[in-house]
């Protein structure tokens, strides 16, 4: 439960470093305090005391939604609001990742939304701040896998408290 | 003890580097240098996991504990130890996957494999951790335990480092013993009664013990006149009068080719309802117990009953196997040459057996010594609804 706390509040902190990230490149306060502002109240009310979560077809729904929202913006390709549109659709996405309920796949989902929002932010800023942040970023990140790691072998290896028959299936 | 170490790239590594080459592609075609840069610190995880599996294995030895006996059903417990030599370092997020198959003769049953993992979250240098897993191995037979293998992804889990440790262990799974009901206990009692009517009557049995004075109703035959004429007197030997409380199980293992699951059945039944008998009499002890098994080669082994003859018996019961062939009539040839005369003959049959059956067991009818004996064996059939009056699987 330790663990899975840690990688929860982790994983909040790295999606709004990454958001802060590309609002540094797009100038904008914004979408990181958006970010922020779910992040934490996701930790709060859908990982600690699991009040509120969106369900795989609701999110799915709104997934759907961001992309229609945003995809004015992608297209002609080679525009230059094309990149703009695109981390508006990566920002929608992350808040509703992080108001799912978390398993394997939805944590590797927000690194690499993250992740793709920071490499957006490149495009963009050059300054001496970003580049403190990016080196704290993907500390932030390593930390994150490596929390995301032991988390999944503890889930697949933790002890079972039932299950019997023919063979060995429970461990002490 | 043998090592064999690999390591591979997991899934979480395949997508990682893809991501990785797609950032530095992007950022070679667009010569975006903080692109260029963040490529070349996303491969820093990638050398970090390949050299830390390799260092978190490193100097590990890992020691099973297995239960010195253990019945079929019967919870298992198998404490593992994974010691980390190394000074300093210590070894995190280890996973130790251990091998359990069941050998036999069967192709089927070797095919019987259980991969219990246990994970060790940290074992610090110079220091054990404990950890283990539980279960119930349900069918008798012995049971090879390992090779272990230890293996890890930490930190980042885009590496997996595996050794193969090659120690193996071996364990017998004794058959599943049941209870052996009134009905058992009072067919006992009755073939006792009859084995002393028998031996009551007058004759010379036994050892030869001393002499007495005669008394009325001693048999002439029990005079001894050399004692006689020297104390003037009738005199008449003494012996000892065997009270013989011997049993042999001969266990027949029989089933069709191939068997079904009935068969089979039936065949752990006789095992557990022999392994219940022989069970029982050696607890109550002072007497000789025996065990027949029919085989390639039938077997038949025993002694005075004791735990030790117990050990043996059932050990040999749990990797006794059914056979398609005929052997009856040859293990009781062996079994009843190789025990007394007056021991009780139990035969635990997975069919039905009439021992008036002169054509089946035509070898012991034309022998007049095994033929007397053979109306002496007692007949149990454990496909037969009877047993349940003998016996009940618990």
């Amino acid at each position: 439960m330790y663990l899975e706390r840690l990688l929860q509040i982790n994983m909040a902190t790295l999606a709004s470093l990454g958001a802060l990230l590309l609002g540094m490149g797009q100038r904008s306060v914004g979408p990181p305090l958006l970010v922020m502002a779910a992040a934490a109240t996701s930790v709060w009310l859908t990982d600690v005391s699991g009040r509120f979560s969106l369900g795989r077809r609701t999110a799915n729904l709104l997934m759907l939604l961001a992309a229609a929202y945003s995809l004015s913006d992608l297209f002609p390709l080679g525009n230059e609001l094309q990149a703009l549109g695109f981390a508006r659709l990566l920002i929608c996405l992350q808040i509703i990742l992080l108001f799912q309920r978390k398993n394997e796949r939805t944590y590797w989902l927000l690194v690499m939304l993250s992740l793709l929002q920071v490499v957006v932010a490149t495009l963009f800023s050059q300054g001496v701040w970003f580049g403190a942040l990016l080196v704290l970023y993907m500390l932030l990140g390593f930390s994150a896998m490596a929390l995301l790691s032991l988390h999944r072998q503890w889930e697949r290896y933790r002890p079972k408290s039932k299950g019997e028959g023919d063979g060995v299936h429970e461990q002490c | 003890m043998f090592r064999r170490r690999q390591t591979t790239v997991c899934r979480e590594g395949w997508y990682y580097l893809v991501i990785v080459a797609l950032v530095l592609g992007g950022a070679m075609l667009k010569e975006v240098n903080l692109l260029l840069i963040l490529a070349g610190m996303l491969l820093g995880p990638v050398l970090v996991n390949w050299r830390a599996v390799g260092a978190t294995l490193r100097g590990l030895e890992i020691e099973r504990q297995l239960p010195m006996r253990l019945g079929a059903g019967d919870p298992l417990a198998i404490n593992l130890i994974l010691t980390n030599t190394r000074r300093r370092l210590g070894s995190w997020a280890v996973v130790v996957e251990d091998r359990i198959q069941r050998e036999s003769n069967s192709e089927g049953d070797r095919r019987l494999l259980f991969r219990p993992c246990v994970l060790f979250p940290y074992v610090r240098g110079g220091q054990s951790g404990k950890g283990g897993y539980r279960g119930r191995l349900v069918r008798r037979g012995r049971y090879r335990f390992g090779p272990v293998r230890l293996s890890t992804r930490f930190p980042f889990g885009l590496f997996a480092r595996t050794i193969t440790v090659g120690r193996t262990e071996t364990l017998i799974v004794l058959p599943r013993l049941g209870r052996l009901t009134g009905g058992w206990t009072a067919r006992r009692m009755e073939a006792f009664a009859g084995a002393d009517r028998r031996r009551n009557r007058p004759g010379i049995e036994g050892d030869f013990y001393g002499v007495r004075q005669w008394r009325a109703g001693d048999g002439k035959r029990l005079i001894h006149w050399r004692s006689s004429a020297r104390h003037g007197e009738l005199t008449v030997r003494q012996f000892e009068r065997p009270r013989s409380r011997d049993v042999a199980v001969a266990l027949d293992l029989w089933r069709s080719d191939p068997p079904d699951a009935e068969e089979l059945e039936t065949v752990e039944l006789a095992v557990s309802f022999a392994a219940t008998v022989l069970t029982d009499l050696c607890r109550k002890g002072g007497s000789n117990v025996y065990l027949g098994l029919a085989g390639a080669e039938p077997d038949c082994i025993g002694g005075a009953a004791s735990p030790a003859t117990l050990q043996n018996m059932m050990e040999r019961l749990a990797l006794a196997e059914a056979r398609a062939e005929d052997a009856l009539p040859t293990l009781l040839v062996h079994v009843l040459r190789r025990i007394a005369a007056e021991t009780e003959v139990v035969l635990v049959s997975t069919r039905p057996v009439d021992p008036a059956d002169s054509s089946r067991l035509d070898v012991l009818w034309s022998d007049p010594a095994l033929r007397d004996r053979l109306q002496r064996v007692r007949c149990i059939d454990a496909s037969s609804e009877r047993l349940a009056e003998f016996f009940q699987v618990e």
